[in-house]
């Protein structure tokens, strides 16, 4: 019988990248309604207590850009009730580092972002813009829903005061819908 | 290199594809596979070197086996191909116009015109099943309430058709173990009197893998083997593979 011929290895040169084999980034756009309670920081004005709570509504974009853990893009627009009467319309831009729904630990299925919103509204029945800056820690599951945690930075300036407030706030970032 | 490595990175980081020509010149071949399921275009360039690569080559014999008053036409087909980086190979052989048959144990059984037992049919024991249950408390929980059908036994398979049997070990098909992710097989087939007009030929088909998060992506490739003529089998067969191992192509 004729022996085997030796086998030939090709070898592979330098580390493989890990792109096509990690998984699609979510892209889609929902809401994320979320509840908030926020603290004053500083001696508030008379008018307005050192706490209160709130909520806001926020039709979502979730545009991750890449494979796996990636570069995102947060696009966030909707309403916020801060409590003591404010009421704002906001707009956001963030950026993120974003991961697929499919994880195997806690710490790689977290999708962190930064979005500051432009608030603008009225507070105590005067005209009222501000900033809140949000650190949001999102977990996707399989459906590619997430449950959120915000902690907020916000400057609130009304008739020329500007009160500084931090926000704390549990969400959830429902995808209408996901292009991937 | 360390500049190669830092563009890498910056690229994958923002999201940039690598290049489907760095994958295929640095042999990043997994990539290269799973990159095909998003860049459709390159399916063919990335099939072409990775067939390439893997080189596959056959060698086949027609093998008289002796037995008791007759002798047992087979043929004897290996296939060997290179080690490359990938996660899996599968390799699958079917028979051209039903010319051949795998030298499977109910076609040996037709051969030496023996017969092969039947599966036994195992009537239902529920009480079997309530006791199993309760003695386990509840960890050990088997439906036994049901009829079911249980192949027979290897020493009936040896009663029943010892020839088979013993053909069917002599004749078995198997895949060596090797470095890497290569194959190295032996297989083996029966002529049949199935279109014995058409020319006798194997079709090889080669499945390559590559693992990914979003499950396996593979390309595949079928080669087609011709072996020669019905009656003059063994004579083609040599002619064409007498020197030794053949690539395909």
């Amino acid at each position: 019988m004729i022996d085997w011929p030796p086998i030939e290895a090709i070898e592979e040169q330098g580390e493989s990248p890990s792109y096509f084999r990690e998984q699609k980034p979510i892209v889609g756009l929902g809401l994320r309604p979320s509840i908030k309670g926020s603290v004053r920081l500083g001696e508030p004005p008379e008018s307005l207590r050192r706490s209160a709570f709130g909520f806001d509504v926020h039709a979502v974009g979730r545009l991750g850009i890449g494979r796996g853990r990636t570069f995102g893009l947060w696009p966030e627009v909707g309403y916020v009730s801060t409590g003591a009467n404010g009421r704002f319309a906001s707009v956001g831009l963030g950026i993120a580092s974003q991961t697929p729904p499919l994880y195997t630990t806690f710490a790689s299925g977290l999708s962190l972002g930064v979005v500051p919103h432009f608030l603008l509204g009225e507070r105590e029945g005067a005209r009222a813009t501000g900033l809140r800056t949000s650190l949001l820690a999102e977990i996707y599951l399989d459906d590619g829903n997430a449950w959120g945690l915000e902690v907020a930075h916000q400057t609130i300036t009304q008739t020329g005061e500007t009160s500084h407030e931090l926000t704390f706030g549990i969400s959830l970032t429902w995808m209408a819908h996901r292009w991937r | 290199m360390a500049m190669k490595r830092l563009a890498l990175m910056v690229a994958l980081a923002t999201g940039c594809a690598p290049s489907l020509d760095h994958l295929l010149a640095a042999r990043h071949h997994r990539e290269a596979i799973c990159a095909i399921r998003t860049e459709k275009e390159a399916k063919s360039r990335v099939e072409e070197v990775v067939f390439a690569d893997l080189a596959p080559k056959v060698h086949v014999e027609v093998i008289d086996v002796p037995m008791e008053q007759m002798t047992l036409q087979t043929v004897r087909l290996r296939v060997t191909t290179r080690a490359i980086p990938v996660d899996g190979l599968d390799v699958g052989i079917e028979s051209v116009n039903g010319t051949l048959e795998t030298a499977s144990l109910p076609a040996l059984a037709a051969r030496t015109g023996e017969t092969l037992p039947s599966p036994h049919v195992v009537e239902p024991r529920p009480l079997l099943g309530v006791v199993l249950t309760i003695l386990t408390i509840g960890i050990v929980q088997i439906d036994t309430s049901k009829r079911y059908e249980e192949d027979a036994s290897h020493e009936e398979f040896q009663r029943a058709a010892p020839r088979a049997m013993a053909l069917a070990g002599l004749l078995r098909d198997r895949c060596e173990p090797v470095s890497g992710v290569a194959a190295r097989c032996t297989y083996h087939f029966l002529p049949t009197t199935k279109n014995a007009n058409q020319p006798v030929a194997l079709s090889l088909r080669l499945t390559v893998r590559a693992h990914s998060l979003d499950g396996d992506c593979t390309i595949a490739r079928t080669f087609r083997v011709p072996l020669g003529d019905r009656a003059t089998l063994a004579e083609d067969v040599r002619a064409r593979f007498g020197n030794g191992f053949v690539a395909l192509r």
